[in-house]
């Protein structure tokens, strides 16, 4: 299995305030990753340097053999943890605009996700509700065939049957031999469908292992052991 | 890319200031029909004030709602929560600069250009359509002062527009850029980097046309008196100096803005 994501040495600083510091990283082709940690870990932190949004203090990063740029960018789908389109287009203009940018977006993908959930592709962003506007940026970034999703936060601020709904879209709708990393502090309702997880505190990783191996050595779900290592 | 890029920074702008300019036109025309068939004294005579005050307001309006407006949108797609999306596009960093800078200054320069056109209506309105002879009068009246042709001095005036619309975008655009280095406060930050943009602008040009307007009169001196030909050279020297530092700061500008795009970009 081919290297999608590799960290060095990897630090970002703030300021004077460390937010990731030393994390070195590699992450396998057609995975399920979960990204865990609380709140002000450094989750997004990393995210953020993967997709370009921020620049590291110190370390390299490579996405599919390359560093952070055209290419990276070109085989990676992400969904940030806000609304960051324009509220005052149009689905279908929004739509479009995923479809000249990436060559790997899916339209048909897409326009068929919002018919299911009876989104009207006339309808205006600011129009919908805070759900239906993250469902519509999750059918967006979930209808490129991308080599890694990098999703943060999918499924925080929204209700179970939304969550639901989330989790089957990411499931049924990425490549098999793409990897999909999510952050997330709400284990419990992803752990069925994590093939691995990264714990992270305080700006490290803390745990890099296959969500088998912790259920086989510790005897415990993923869960119980996360609330275990970042007990306050 | 860049073409891509420029598509829909020209449809996202354009539904604002398309109107926009259409309207201050609109406004002209109109106020220039009324003084062309003089209703001075009529019961049209208010309708003609009244449309003197929007026009006057309306210029006023163009150029600030375009100014502010670019600046909003300049920093929404590119620091704000626009700008995940912008800087996650596969486009290298200068491309998604050069459509920010570019659709600015076409923006600018149609406001300018509106400007400038609805005053000639006014014109036309207030005198008619001048004759043949009037017209080359004009035309080489034009020209004499600055020392060449009609069409030589209308590309001066137009490079100076440029000039100006490409270093006072690129002037707000690296103040916000400036501004996003800052973990807190981004706003005033990039305000006090305007204004220190602004004040160190003004001291080195004010500096430089100091040192050229002495040696431009000492050439006046030499020769007998102040003549045409001397005013008309100083005048197109203005002009051109004027274009030749505002081109350059909006240089130093854009450099700023595309060294923090690709090395400092910090959307926290």
């Amino acid at each position: 299995m081919s290297t999608i994501l590799e960290c060095k040495n990897l630090s970002k600083a703030y300021g004077g305030k460390t937010a990731l510091s030393h994390v070195s990283l590699s992450l396998n082709g057609g995975h399920i990753i979960g990204l865990l940690g609380p709140n002000g870990s450094g989750k997004t932190t990393l995210i953020k340097l993967i997709n370009g949004l921020l620049t590291p203090s110190e370390g390299s990063l490579l996405v599919g053999g390359h560093p952070v740029g055209v290419e990276s960018k070109r085989i990676t789908s992400y969904l940030p943890d806000q609304s960051y389109l324009n509220a005052n287009l149009k689905i279908k203009e929004i739509i479009s605009y995923f479809d000249d940018f990436y060559n790997d977006f899916d339209k048909a993908r897409a326009y068929d996700m919002l018919e299911k959930l009876s989104i009207h592709p006339e309808a205006k962003l600011k129009t919908m509700s805070k759900g239906t506007k993250e469902k519509v940026q999750l059918i967006l970034v979930m209808s490129r065939r991308a080599k890694l999703y990098i999703l943060d936060e999918p499924i925080a601020g929204v209700d179970p049957a939304a969550r639901d709904y989330i989790l089957n879209t990411i499931l049924s709708n990425y490549e098999e031999d793409a990897t999909i990393l999510i952050s997330t502090h709400l284990i419990s309702d992803i752990e069925n469908i994590l093939d691995e997880v990264i714990f992270i505190k305080d700006g490290q990783i803390v745990l890099n292992s296959s969500v088998d191996k912790i259920r086989e050595e510790n005897g415990k779900s993923v869960d119980s052991l996360f609330r275990e290592v970042f007990k306050c | 890319m860049l073409g891509k890029l420029l598509k829909y920074e020209f449809k996202d702008l354009g539904k604002l200031f398309l109107p926009l300019n259409a309207i201050v036109l609109a406004i002209a025309v109109l106020w220039a029909a009324t003084l062309a068939i003089g209703i001075d004294g009529s019961h049209l005579g208010f309708i003609s004030t009244s449309l003197m005050i929007l026009y006057v307001f309306g210029i006023m309006a163009l150029f600030i709602i375009t100014a502010v407006y670019l600046a909003i949108r300049f920093y929404k797609t590119m620091y704000g929560s626009q700008g995940y999306l912008t800087h996650t596009l596969p486009a290298v960093s200068s491309s998604i600069l050069n459509s920010k800078v570019i659709a600015a200054l076409a923006w600018l320069f149609l406001a300018l250009l509106i400007c400038l056109i609805s005053i000639l209506i006014l014109m036309l309105g207030i005198s008619g359509f001048p004759d043949a002879s009037d017209f080359n009068a004009f035309q080489t009246a034009f020209g004499k002062a600055f020392g060449t042709s009609a069409f030589g001095a209308a590309c001066l005036i137009i490079a100076v527009m440029i000039s100006f619309c490409f270093d006072m975008s690129m002037m707000v655009f690296a103040s916000l850029s400036i501004g996003q280095l800052f973990s807190s406060n981004r706003i005033p930050a990039a305000i006090g980097a305007g204004v220190v943009c602004y004040v160190i602008q003004q001291a080195i040009s004010s500096a430089g046309f100091f040192i050229l307007g002495l040696d431009m009169l000492n050439d006046l001196e030499s020769d007998a008196g102040i003549t045409l030909a001397a005013t008309s050279d100083f005048n197109r020297y203005i002009l051109l100096a004027s274009a030749g530092v505002m081109f350059l700061f909006g240089v130093v500008y854009y450099v700023i803005c595309f060294i923090i795009t690709k090395k400092k970009l910090n959307l926290e």
